[in-house]
């Protein structure tokens, strides 16, 4: 697996967006896949999407590892990430910085664990494992919550650095994810991107979400807000290594034309803050 | 030992031995025609997938899809016309050969998809696409297929200069007991022909691919059932290029295409696949494209027609 060498702009791969996308390879410089989708897909489906990938490079999404836990992570799960690493030969894999299952119970929900040292520490055990057996460290992404993780001693930026520091894995930032955090629990998400890790920060994932009582949901149904275009920017300004920045959208699909507008506005975006680096 | 002195039998035996081996060598040949293994690449393009499935009408039609859903042609009834103010600008620069074609032959006349297809408009563009679907190993080559067409026949006329030769010498040494022979030589003759023509040209790396887009696509696909759906012209190329219009019988949308494409003057196309495509698929895949009159009906085109695509079909 390898990383981007040049800033690249792409939309995650939906069922529903693939004539889409496959009408708009030019303007697509990357797909991102979700991992489960992989699970249990006809052999067609894989040969496909290896067949793409040899086009316009593929990502692998995880969302049901549940990484950030003190249990540790369900080995068959990884086997069958590895499963869908080899039949799609994705140039990366990432997973999020989330609770799944408590026990037997999945609670199907990508979950903010408690930030304390013991989900740092089990988020590098379980990260570890994931390497192990799928051959290749993930990125790891922060998760959105409504509700500020109870039993916390870290604020989001030093969980997130303090996972950074305790494994190899780099990270996959979610701007609106960070956003939604910043609105829901009042920080400044711009100086939470200027104190991570320049050279960790390796993909961005921007969205969109709604309003649920004064704070924003992180439901990828709407379209991108300014701010996380700004942040994007900030991002560029602070980054040190060329991204990788994906479009999210996971139903009420516009039109492709808006999704390929928003894509665009993410290539202006990073620009933007990469000049100002410059 | 001369195989002409043989009586009955055993001629018929070393006959069938020389058709045999001729036939192997055929097989042998068609099977290396073929191309295995997983496909390097997705089609980057509609028309190859839609050359690959239906060939150079197959082509036609969905690159007519494309320029009346962009506003550059126009559907009358069944008839093509060329927009004489677009609706809709063009926001493709550079527009593939197929397209081009279209527009310049429907610059000059008000027309119908047969007639387009039967005057060849786009061949040209679709020989691009034999050749490179050749180069992907989805379609066999030409040439290798020419020359087993070559084989064939040279195979066919061998076939029967050694019976014709047997029954010359049987005539000659007054016997006519050669009915047997006449018959094996009929057999021999119409095996070998028919193993001149290719009865699939798509290999199955091509099958593959083919596959490995349908599935891609199968989310796509569903969407037609979305109302309100905002598919553009590309994507409905898409669409149309990996499943074929029948496709569209599934949708409750209204398409602008629907009376000129979908609905033509003659059952299929297959008559025309020799000229310009690689397969013998039918580019109709259901009941609704057999018959223009199957929309009169009202009762057979299922939810094409019900859900409104039809507007055309009345005249």
């Amino acid at each position: 697996m390898s990383g981007a060498e040049k800033d690249r702009f792409g939309l995650g791969w939906r069922p529903e967006l693939a004539a889409g996308i496959m009408a708009n390879l030019d303007r697509i410089d990357v797909v991102e896949v979700i991992a489960e989708d992989c699970f249990e897909a006809p052999p067609a489906l894989l040969t496909g999407l290896r067949a793409l990938g040899r086009q316009c490079p593929i990502v692998l999404h995880g969302v049901g590892l549940g990484a950030a836990s003190t249990s540790p992570i369900d080995a068959k799960r990884a086997e069958a990430i590895a499963r869908a690493i080899d039949a799609v030969a994705p140039e990366s894999w990432s997973e999020h910085l989330a609770f799944v299952r408590a026990g037997e119970i999945e609670i199907g929900h990508l979950a903010a664990p408690p930030r304390a040292p013991a989900t740092v520490d089990g988020a590098a055990r379980n990260l570890a494992a994931a390497a192990r057996i799928t051959g290749a460290a993930p990125l790891v992404e922060n998760v959105a919550t409504l509700i500020d993780p109870p039993g916390s001693t870290f604020d989001e930026l030093g969980w997130l650095t303090a996972i950074l520091d305790a494994t190899p894995c780099d990270l996959l930032l979610d701007l609106h994810n960070l956003h939604a955090n910043a609105i829901n629990f009042g920080f400044d998400a711009g100086a939470v991107i200027a104190r991570l890790p320049a050279d960790r920060i390796r993909a961005i994932h921007v969205a969109g979400g709604s309003r649920v009582g004064g704070r924003i949901l992180d439901d990828h149904l709407h379209d991108v807000p300014d701010p996380v275009f700004d942040l994007l920017a900030a991002v560029a300004q602070h980054a040190t290594r060329p991204m990788t920045v994906i479009l999210e959208r996971d139903g009420s699909y516009p039109a492709m034309h808006v999704l390929l507008d928003e894509i665009d506005r993410a290539r202006a975006a990073l620009a933007r803050g990469r000049r100002v680096r410059a | 030992m001369n195989p002409f002195d043989l009586h009955g039998p055993s001629f018929l035996l070393f006959y069938w031995v020389v058709v045999g081996a001729g036939l192997l060598v055929l097989a042998w040949l068609r099977a290396r025609t073929d191309v295995t293994g997983a496909p390097t690449r997705v089609s980057p393009d509609p028309y190859l997938l839609a050359y690959l499935r239906g060939g150079h009408p197959e082509v036609v039609r969905v690159a007519l899809l494309v320029l009346i859903e962009d506003g550059i042609v126009l559907v009358r009834g069944r008839d093509l016309v060329l927009a004489p103010d677009p609706g809709r600008p063009d926001r493709r620069s550079g527009r593939p050969a197929i397209e081009g074609a279209l527009v310049a032959f429907l610059r000059t006349r008000q027309t119908t998809l047969d007639q387009i297809v039967d005057a060849g408009v786009g061949l040209d563009a679709c020989v691009a696409y034999q050749s490179e679907l050749e180069e992907l190993g989805y379609l066999s080559r030409r040439a290798q297929l020419d020359f087993i067409r070559s084989i064939a026949i040279a195979l066919a006329v061998l076939f029967v200069a050694i019976a014709g030769i047997k029954i010359f010498v049987a005539i000659n040494r007054g016997r006519s007991n050669f009915g047997f022979l006449v018959i094996s030589t009929f057999i021999a003759f119409a095996l070998a022909i028919k193993a001149s023509v290719p009865s699939k040209t798509i290999t199955t790396r091509g099958e593959q691919g083919l596959k490995g887009t349908e599935a891609l696509l199968a989310g796509a696909k569903d969407r037609l059932k979305v109302a309100g759906a905002a598919l553009s012209g590309q994507e409905l190329a898409w669409i149309a290029a990996t499943y074929g219009f029948s496709v569209f019988n599934l949708s409750s949308l209204n398409f602008a295409f629907w009376p000129a494409l979908f609905f033509a003057t003659r059952p299929n196309f297959e008559s025309l696949g020799t000229q310009g495509g690689p397969s013998s698929a039918s580019v109709f895949g259901s009941s609704c494209g057999s018959s223009v009159s199957s929309c009169g009906g009202g009762s057979s085109c299922g939810g094409g027609c019900g859900g409104g695509g039809c507007g055309g079909c009345g005249g």
